[in-house]
């Protein structure tokens, strides 16, 4: 990395994260204190009501695939960790090895010119991700070239005409 | 067995004090306002609690934390539909409020258009760059996260530098003639 880019590394590590407010700071506390003192309604309590194990779609891929995702059937009663979050992925992966991963960004394509609400001349860019993997499935030895592509959005302000 | 509780009231509070901003920073990628963010940071707690129990439930370490946090901006956005989400986020990027960085603490006109650049960048760079430069992880942590290898975790962060890089040159050079 050259000198610029950790000149830029350090201005960016200079700007501070905005802190909770006190308010969700005060609800925080509490709960905490519930969670300690074993309240059942901490537990049950979620305030955008999500019930993200049993309704993730990656649980759902590791039941019908039958592979005996552990932790998620409850077999496995040890301490999850990231790894263990991520182990449906890893399930599906495990037949698999990975030859080859090469990642690469492409241009962006002429930016759409638009005028905001606040009066901003905004120009909305389109940038795409190229991920490539050469994977051998163990069992047959067959090799698959894996190409997925992310398009991302950048709207910002457009300054030069 | 009250001492024991209150001390480790104190742990979490004090975990939580020293996280949630790190937390926040990255969750509001997945949300559309500090409202929500702040919701799913609570909603974490509440599983990082249960995550907990075999360690004698103390504080979490972050990229456990950082884990079920992504993990539940996943579903929250799949819940509220990505379109709407999209929409919202450019409106709240309009409007040029309600900022994740704190603009009270810049002192520069440099580091404000920095802060409204990060703001701008592809989620999946922005991702990325929140999670090595206010998250404090490393590659290997965040390829771990985020279920991508520790090149592409960096290529990302590079690219999202020389991104803002770029940027910044350009937008100084139209300030300043």
């Amino acid at each position: 990395m050259d000198d610029s880019l950790k000149k830029l590394e350090s201005q960016l590590e200079g700007l501070v994260p905005r802190s909770q407010s006190e308010s969700g700071r005060e609800r925080c506390h509490e709960l905490i204190d519930e969670l300690i003192a074993g309240k059942p309604s901490a537990a049950e309590r979620s305030p955008i009501g999500l019930s993200w194990i049993s309704g993730a779609a990656a649980a759902s891929v590791a039941l019908s695939l039958g592979l005996g995702a552990g932790w998620y059937l409850g077999k496995d009663e040890s301490t999850p960790s990231v790894s263990r979050i991520n182990q449906v992925e890893q399930v599906i992966a495990a037949d698999f090895d990975r030859l080859d991963h090469e990642t690469w960004m492409l241009n962006s394509e002429s930016p759409g010119v638009y005028l905001s609400k606040n009066g901003e001349v905004r120009e909305l860019l389109q940038e795409t991700e190229v991920t490539k993997e050469i994977v051998k499935h163990r069992e047959s030895g067959v090799i698959i070239t894996v190409e997925t592509t992310d398009h991302h959005v950048i709207d910002s302000v457009k300054t030069d005409f | 067995m009250a001492k024991n509780q209150q001390a480790l009231g104190k742990q979490w509070k004090t975990w939580l004090d020293e996280s949630a901003p790190r937390l926040l920073a990255y969750a509001r990628a997945r949300c559309n306002n500090a409202q929500e963010a702040e919701d799913l940071l609570q909603d974490a707690l509440i599983k990082l609690w249960a995550y907990q129990e075999e360690r004698e439930h103390r504080p979490p370490d972050l990229p456990l934390a950082f884990s079920v946090m992504r993990y539940l901006g996943l579903d929250h956005g799949r819940k509220k539909g990505r379109q709407e989400k999209r929409n919202q986020k450019i409106i709240q990027f309009q409007k040029g409020e309600d900022h994740w960085l704190d603009p009270t603490m810049e002192d520069s006109e440099e580091a404000e258009i920095l802060r409204q650049e990060v703001e701008s960048l592809p989620d999946k760079l922005r991702e990325v760059l929140t999670l090595k430069i206010w998250g404090g992880l490393t590659f290997a942590e965040i390829g771990e996260l985020l279920a991508i290898s520790n090149n592409t975790a960096a290529s990302r962060y590079r690219y999202a530098l020389e991104q803002l890089q770029k940027k910044l040159k350009h937008l100084k050079n139209s300030l300043h003639g």
